[in-house]
């Protein structure tokens, strides 16, 4: 299908991007790398008046991967194949790169960005628990002020962020998983399609014992969310293969009531997230951690 | 049912399709695909028009890319190579021939975006394996041959690349 009429901006500058913003307001969409907004609108799904392409003229400024104290500064236009290939994201914040290999495939990887991924916030996208487990910082701009986001603060509801109708993201601040365990498993019919339950599990270990634990679901819910009581049930504990067993399934337990539709019902993503959560506990305890 | 028809001013744009300028006035919805079609890039196959089957690949400013999933816009200024650049002097490109000799093409619908796919991975990947090439064309459906002699044809073609025998 083609999609209807608009206008077309490609800004030079941020603030360019900014005033344009201001100027049209909710009649505006942002462009990024448009993996996933070229497809809705032509599928008419949405008619924005004025497109802002901001991949064309700012992906130069806004894609990087940069060490910072502790932690990985990453350019909101970095592509999916910029984070899967990167050698610093390997060895500093590998469960990023996990999450980028599922998605789409390689011509998305191509031109679909994180931070475009992060501001549609459709429920099944990859990065979501991983960004929340890792609880990164989203820098965003608006027309006077920078302001951090946490992720954990960032996705309010299925395909709606915090981000303010004239705020751009800039920058994703992740920290280095020095010494920590990880484990990241995801389920979807098919290569490429979307995922219909992911686990993220971030462990503290000394050997086996666990000093502290984050477990995020994704694709389940609208928006991503953590298993506190069994990371709690975790955290103390000196994992085998039993503790695992009983950590799945009081992620079982927990888990808000799981969207259903057509491509899977409730209990189905309730079931997948316990298998998922055990299958990323032996990942995260089979040895391959961050630096 | 009433629609709503907005006017917009067609916009114009700078191309470099297989190394020949142009400078064209498009609307800017108007898709990268339809254009590349327009200009007589016919390799560019419209398949599902969906962003789905991937046979509409193109490599823009050297990245793979589905040219239905984008708008000419945003392309302006760009590098476009499409299999019409592949061949040289009217001789077939390393790929393609591994491609004829490896009965690689059924109907060839899926193949232009078989071919730029496959050239965008191997001139990126040095490490090609069948898995590697496998993930790699998980954008590009084939509903003919199984994809079994696609996979072979392109490792042979990285095996050509490493004889040297490629541009």
């Amino acid at each position: 299908m083609r999609p209807a009429n608009f206008e077309y901006f490609a800004p030079q500058t941020i603030n360019e991007t900014l005033s344009l913003l201001e100027k049209y307001g909710e009649d505006a969409k942002v462009l990024a790398g448009g993996q996933s907004l070229v497809p809705m609108m032509k599928m008419r799904l949405i008619k924005p008046k004025y497109i802002i392409d901001i991949y064309k003229n700012l992906k130069k400024d806004l894609s990087y991967i940069k060490e910072e104290y502790d932690r990985l500064s990453i350019g909101a236009l970095t592509t999916h194949y910029e984070i899967l290939t990167s050698k610093l994201i390997r060895a500093k914040c590998p469960i990023l790169a996990k999450a980028a290999e599922h998605i789409g495939d390689y011509q998305v990887r191509n031109r679909g960005t994180i931070g475009g991924s992060l501001c549609h916030a459709d429920p099944a996208a990859h990065y979501l628990p991983a960004i929340v487990a890792l609880n990164a910082e989203l820098l965003v701009k608006g027309p006077n002020k920078e302001r951090i986001i946490k992720a954990t603060e960032f996705f309010k509801d299925m395909m709606t962020t915090a981000l303010g109708p004239n705020e751009i993201l800039i920058e994703i601040r992740v920290p280095k998983l020095n010494g920590y365990a990880w484990g990241y498993e995801v389920i979807q019919r098919r290569s490429g399609d979307f995922a219909l339950c992911i686990s993220a599990v971030l462990l503290k270990l000394r050997d086996k014992f666990c000093e502290s634990a984050k477990i995020i679901i994704g694709g389940a819910t609208p928006i991503p969310v953590e298993m506190k009581n069994t990371e709690k049930f975790l955290e103390g504990k000196t994992l085998d293969e039993k503790i695992i067993d009983e950590a799945s399934m009081k992620v079982y337990e927990e888990l808000p009531k799981p969207m259903s539709d057509i491509k899977a019902t409730a209990d189905y993503r309730r079931e997948m997230a316990k298998v998922l959560t055990k299958r990323a506990l032996i990942y995260a305890l089979g040895g391959e951690k961050g630096e | 049912m009433h629609w709503e028809v907005k006017k917009v001013n067609k916009m114009r744009i700078k191309l470099i399709v297989n190394e020949k300028e142009y400078e064209i006035e498009v609307e800017p919805r108007k898709l990268l695909a339809d254009l590349l079609r327009e200009l007589g890039y016919t390799s560019v196959h419209i398949g599902c028009e969906d962003g789905k089957c991937g046979a509409c690949t193109v490599i823009l400013d050297g990245y793979a890319v589905k040219s239905c999933q984008l708008f000419a816009v945003q392309a302006n200024n760009s590098k476009i190579l499409t299999v019409e650049g592949l061949t040289k002097n009217e001789e077939l490109h390393p790929l393609q021939k591994a491609f004829n000799d490896n009965f690689a093409i059924q109907c060839g619908y899926c193949t232009p975006g078989m071919l730029m796919t496959s050239y965008d991975l191997l001139s990126k990947t040095d490490k090609i394996d069948e898995e590697v090439v496998r993930k790699a064309i998980t954008g590009n459906l084939c509903r003919c041959t199984g994809y079994v002699n696609i996979v072979k044809a392109i490792l042979n073609a990285a095996e050509r690349k490493k004889g040297g025998e490629w541009w």
